[in-house]
């Protein structure tokens, strides 16, 4: 005997449980796994990765760059950092483009040259703590910029430059806030 | 009809889809999430690899190549030219080959030991090789070369030289990207041809000279002969016979800005023999002159020229870094010996 009314009473059972069902996937979707923490973390880590990229770059373009433009003394040297420094180790007397100059002055130059060139980029490259230290056997450099900016982690970038009796060491220390 | 399920087999494929749909979308994030994470980790090491690898092709190999070129030089120079100077042939350009071959061979030596202790992200897959040649035309060196080539190559039959930054980063640089010349103001090679062709000269003088025996004398009456006397003009006689340093440089093309020295030492057995001699010796006048027989000796000294040694140094006038200072650079000669 078949009883009336019964498959309008199913499709409100099942109707119901759709509902139940998509409310719980929504719950489980939404609030019951990570998703949300795991865009965070893919943000985080994209924004990490392409800092990295940024600071690959800027360390090969403040080693490349002409140092005259930026200095502050008249002394025009007509080349670039990385001929300045690795010169400036090469020998006990320093010599570009077969002039003398006194390497007190030099080193006057190089600190002269990245304070402006942190500054000069300061707009289009994110605002960090940034060290540049440079290291030979016998003699160490550091030029430190936004001092005072606490930092929760630092990333290190090393380029070898070779020099007549070995090579110096120079690494780009970014600290990030 | 009344009470049929037909109604219900929509609501049921809504249900299932609903199912689908929710179970699907947690891997499908999940796996964009993880896709996503895994690029930019992945353009980050390129990134990394490029610059890193721009920087040890660009910078660090030629430089490198440089310094190891100019150190061999400077050193080998100070010994010699690393090659031996007894019974050398008749052919300065075997000389001279002689000269190339232990520089090239030393500066790859020592580029070597740089490229060993590179301490970097990225790694040189391969032997890679150092050349050097002469800026000008001619295939080998010779005085008027006033610039050194050099040359970096890959020591494959395909010329790339693969640069290794990561397990998964791989760069390969073809021989025109890699292999630019880098061009040094060093003049060694003039400077080994000049020597090659100097003790050419020096041999070719030696076997044309006829050593004789230079006899040298002194005697005093009364009293006696110096045997050293004897000795310088006998051996001022040999010096004035045998080839000296002038004479022979006189006779080389001097290569341009650069200064030759040198000096020659003689060798030689020495004879002597003292014979007495006697004199008559007078003393006073008139009436108290009186005269007696004194003795006196006559030394003889006989040099027979054994060997010629002959030391020659040349020197540019152009300052390289070389070891850590501006110096000129220089070949010194000091173990050529000539028998006769």
């Amino acid at each position: 005997m078949k009883t009336k009314g019964q498959g309008i009473i199913a499709e409100i059972m099942i109707f119901g449980a759709i509902i139940m069902m998509s409310v719980a996937m929504l719950f489980l979707m939404t609030m019951g796994n990570d998703n949300p923490v795991k865009e965070e973390n893919i943000e985080t880590s994209l924004d990490a990765e392409f800092v990295e990229v940024q600071d690959q770059s800027f360390f090969t373009y403040i080693l490349h760059q002409n140092i005259d433009r930026t200095l502050e003394s008249s002394r025009e040297y007509n080349t670039t950092v990385y001929e300045v420094i690795q010169n400036y180790f090469a020998a006990e007397e320093f010599r570009i483009n077969e002039t003398e100059f006194d390497k007190a002055n030099v080193s006057e130059d190089l600190e002269d040259y990245f304070a402006n060139i942190y500054g000069e980029t300061e707009n289009s490259y994110p605002s960090n703590r940034k060290l540049i230290t440079i290291s030979s056997e016998d003699e160490n450099f550091e030029f430190a910029y936004n001092e005072n900016m606490d930092v929760r982690e630092w990333k290190d970038y090393q380029r070898e430059i070779p020099t007549s009796t070995g090579k110096i060491q120079i690494t780009l220390w970014v600290g990030r806030p | 009809m009344k009470g049929s399920l037909e109604g219900v087999v929509p609501m049921l494929g809504l249900l299932l889809m609903t199912m689908v749909l929710a179970m699907q979308s947690l891997p499908i994030s999940t796996a964009l999430a993880s896709v996503l994470g895994e690029s930019s980790v992945d353009i980050s090491n390129s990134a990394e690899a490029k610059s890193t690898s721009e920087h040890l092709l660009n910078y660090y190999i030629p430089d490198s190549a440089t310094y190891s070129a100019n150190n061999a030089a400077y050193e080998l120079g100070r010994d010699n030219a690393g090659i031996s100077w007894n019974r050398i042939p008749d052919d300065s350009d075997i000389i001279s080959e002689r000269i190339f071959e232990t520089w090239e061979s030393e500066s790859n030596s020592k580029f070597d030991d740089r490229i060993e202790n590179l301490n970097s992200e990225c790694s040189l897959q391969r032997e890679v090789q150092l050349s050097l040649y002469p800026d000008n035309q001619e295939s080998s060196f010779d005085i008027n070369t006033t610039n050194l080539n050099l040359s970096v190559g890959s020591e494959n039959s395909d010329n790339l030289m693969i640069v290794r930054c990561s397990e998964l980063n791989n760069i390969a640089y073809r021989k025109k990207d890699y292999g630019k010349d880098n061009i040094v103001g060093n003049r060694y090679g003039a400077l080994g041809d000049y020597a090659a062709r100097f003790y050419v000269e020096s041999e070719s003088q030696y076997n044309d000279y006829n050593p004789e025996v230079y006899t040298g004398s002194d005697s005093e009456c009364p009293g006696s002969g110096s045997y050293s006397q004897a000795e310088r003009e006998a051996l001022s006689s040999l010096k004035s016979d045998t080839p000296d340093f002038s004479s022979i440089a006189s006779q080389v093309q001097t290569p341009p800005n650069a200064s030759v020295g040198g000096d020659v030492k003689e060798n030689y057995r020495s004879n002597s023999e003292r014979e007495s001699t006697s004199c008559t010796v007078c003393t006073g006048s008139g009436e108290d002159r009186s005269c007696s027989s004194r003795s006196g000796s006559r030394v003889t000294v006989e040099l027979t020229p054994t060997s010629s040694e002959l030391d020659m140094r040349i020197e540019t006038n152009e300052e390289l870094i070389l070891n850590g200072a501006y110096r000129n650079l220089e070949i010194r000669v000091d173990e050529y010996s000539h028998s006769h």
